[in-house]
């Protein structure tokens, strides 16, 4: 049971933090651009999440709220790297320290406490602890449904939009800029679309994980970036090539998803096996070489790419 | 499938039987010499947070609960990272541990969805605003905790033995904080019946500190800094407006009175930790239904250049209860 247990909650967080991943598969893969501005939009989802939570009680609200502040924070980056030219990575880095003083701001503190809430979230959970209380396990299966079905959706809808022309504007854009420019396409509100996107993606995570876990805190996107390229490559070398590479799009949703959800499962198990968490961040970035250089990803995946 | 179904029954049972949580606690049988298990999640390591750990073993082991014999610790750490916390706690939880330590804020508020059985918290400034709890003295059964919050009162009492004649005080905090949203409310209550006037000093980043204590310094007959990080970090306008002015400066940490702070009473981790110790031993012989403990155990400091130079005589009485005395007497 205790082995189901640990599933349950390592396909929950996952699942929260499937956002960050997809928002790589965005901006990463599709417009090939190493966005880190993600480690930003993470806490400011989480802030901005919270706090729609605290005041409205309603879910879909706060998740709204949290996509629409992530897109705020993409389309700022956009204008740092295309209007004032900044270059790509710092643009991010930039946007990450900004980020830290609005979050602070947006939570009042550094700390937001999400436990006394009411709603659609407190209901679900209260329904799923009565019903695990009274089997006698710690599972949680209503909540574990929602955010099947919301990740389910976000995801299809993210495989329809990449087959769309726009989607498919932006694919081109990132594997070749300068053709798409030959075509007499503008590039850059393309470029404003997918960082906007990314970073929504990233923000939905973050107000997600924060409802989740009880609070919002401004330490929240502290090793974000690594936690969601570490599930996004696993997801990559396992069910992507499975679904035929990263030329297919449904293949790296997938990866993204799939991959978080495949490395919280390894990391609760690292715990299990009596791993302690300070020895986590070096078997991590050591996982992800492992993965990518023993399933030959570095040139598999990655030629001509940023990382 | 029918087995699984069967055993998670027989487990049901088991389970709602013997943690139905409003019964009276069972008195333990001392006779059998069982290992009781605690696990601790903490946030991050941390002097303070350390500190916690290491007092609240010692405490068990004066309370009779020896590690590696009568008690075992398991010990998670998140490394700052927050969003390890709940994988942490869930681990924690399926080992099953006879009592659960939840060490900061953050850790304190993810146990409250992860953890089922006795939890204890620590270091967790405001319980109340946290969430952790809706009552100090009336949390649920299974959990109880320590704060950390600033000693306000000991803190205003100080400033009123070394000031007696002192009647209006300046309390300079960032309204933006949760800490010292809590902390302006306590002092509100507190200061009064102490004889204190409060002339409330509100900033919103560092750089506003200098200009605004200026302003108001001339009236002021004592400055008190509360606990949040912005004023902390301003320290150094508030030292020199106070130098200039010659006016008592009362901060809550050793290093401010080090850079020139009159006194300080701050929060003794040693205390914080035993204090945790203590209740984990109480939830261990079953006790049920402890309120929250709020760390009484303060440690004063002082500074004798600084009360040299702004010409005030500090009683021998409050120097022999200071932990450390900077400068020269």
């Amino acid at each position: 049971m205790a082995w189901l247990s640990l599933l349950d909650t390592a396909i929950l967080l996952g699942l929260c933090f499937s956002g960050v991943a997809l928002g790589l598969v965005v901006s990463l893969r599709f417009l090939n651009y190493p966005d880190l501005t993600i480690e930003g939009s993470l806490p400011l989802g989480g802030a901005v999440g919270g706090l729609v939570l605290v005041h409205t009680g309603s879910l879909w609200a706060a998740l709204a709220a949290a996509a629409l502040a992530g897109g705020a924070a993409g389309l700022m980056t956009a204008c740092l790297h295309v209007f004032l030219g900044v270059g790509r990575l710092l643009s991010g880095i930039l946007m990450v320290a900004a980020l830290y003083t609005v979050t602070l701001r947006v939570l009042g503190g550094s700390n937001l406490s999400l436990l006394r809430t009411e709603g659609t979230w407190r209901q679900i959970e209260a329904w799923d602890r009565a019903w695990a209380d009274a089997q006698g396990v710690m599972l949680d299966p209503l909540k574990l449904s929602l955010l099947i079905v919301l990740v389910g959706a976000v995801s299809l809808g993210l495989v329809a939009f990449f087959h769309s022309r726009p989607g498919l504007a932006i694919r081109s854009i990132g594997d070749n800029e300068g053709f798409v420019a030959g075509l007499g396409r503008d590039p850059r509100p393309y470029k404003f679309f997918a960082l906007a996107l990314g970073n929504a993606l990233a923000a939905l995570s973050g107000a997600l994980i924060g409802i989740n876990q009880g609070f919002a805190d401004v330490g929240m996107g502290q090793g974000a970036l690594v936690l969601g390229l570490a599930g996004l490559i696993l997801g990559e070398q396992s069910i992507g090539r499975l679904l035929g590479g990263r030329r297919l799009v449904p293949a790296l949703i997938a990866s993204g998803v799939v991959g978080s959800v495949l490395y919280q499962v390894l990391l609760l198990l690292s715990f299990r096996a009596g791993v302690t968490s300070s020895d986590v961040k070096l078997l991590t970035a050591a996982m992800i070489l492992v993965v990518m250089v023993a399933t030959g990803g570095g040139s598999f995946f990655y030629r001509g790419r940023t990382f | 499938m029918f087995r699984t179904c069967l055993a998670a029954l027989v487990l049901s049972l088991f389970v709602t039987g013997c943690e139905g949580t409003p019964e009276p606690a069972k008195p333990i049988e001392p006779a059998k010499p069982v290992v009781r298990t605690v696990a601790i999640a903490t946030l991050m390591t941390h002097p303070s947070l350390d500190l916690i750990v290491t007092s609240m073993k010692a405490e068990m082991e004066a309370k009779g609960f020896h590690e590696g014999e009568t008690v075992k610790y398991t010990i998670q750490n998140a490394n700052g990272d927050a969003n390890a916390v709940v994988g942490i706690l869930r681990d924690l939880e399926l080992s099953h541990p006879d009592v659960t330590v939840a060490i900061t804020t953050p850790v304190a508020q993810a146990a409250m969805k992860e953890v089922r059985g006795p939890l204890v918290f620590s270091a967790v400034t405001d319980p109340v605003g946290a969430g952790v709890v809706d009552s100090m003295e009336k949390p649920p059964p299974l959990i109880t905790g320590v704060s950390d919050a600033w000693p306000y009162k000991a803190q205003l009492e100080l400033a009123r033995s070394l000031v007696p004649s002192a009647k209006s005080l300046g309390v300079v905090f960032n309204p933006g904080e949760a800490a010292s949203q809590y902390g302006i409310a306590r002092i509100r209550e507190l200061a009064p019946p102490l004889g204190f006037e409060i002339t409330e000093i509100p900033v919103s980043n560092t750089s506003e500190i200098l200009g605004a204590l200026k302003v108001k310094a001339a009236k002021l007959d004592a400055v008190f800094l509360s606990s949040d990080n912005t004023v902390i970090s301003g320290v150094p306008a508030a030292l020199s407006v106070c130098f200039d002015q010659k006016k008592p400066l009362f901060v809550g940490d050793s290093g401010t009175v080090e850079q020139g702070g009159l006194a300080a009473v701050s929060v003794g981790y040693d205390g914080v930790g035993r204090a945790t110790g203590d209740l984990v031993a109480r939830m261990l012989g079953g006790e049920r239904n402890i309120p929250v403990v709020v760390a009484s155990d303060a440690e004063v400091y002082l500074n004798l250049d600084t009360a040299k130079r702004i010409g005030l005589e500090i009683p021998a009485d409050v120097r022999a209860q200071a932990k450390k005395v900077f400068g020269t007497p």
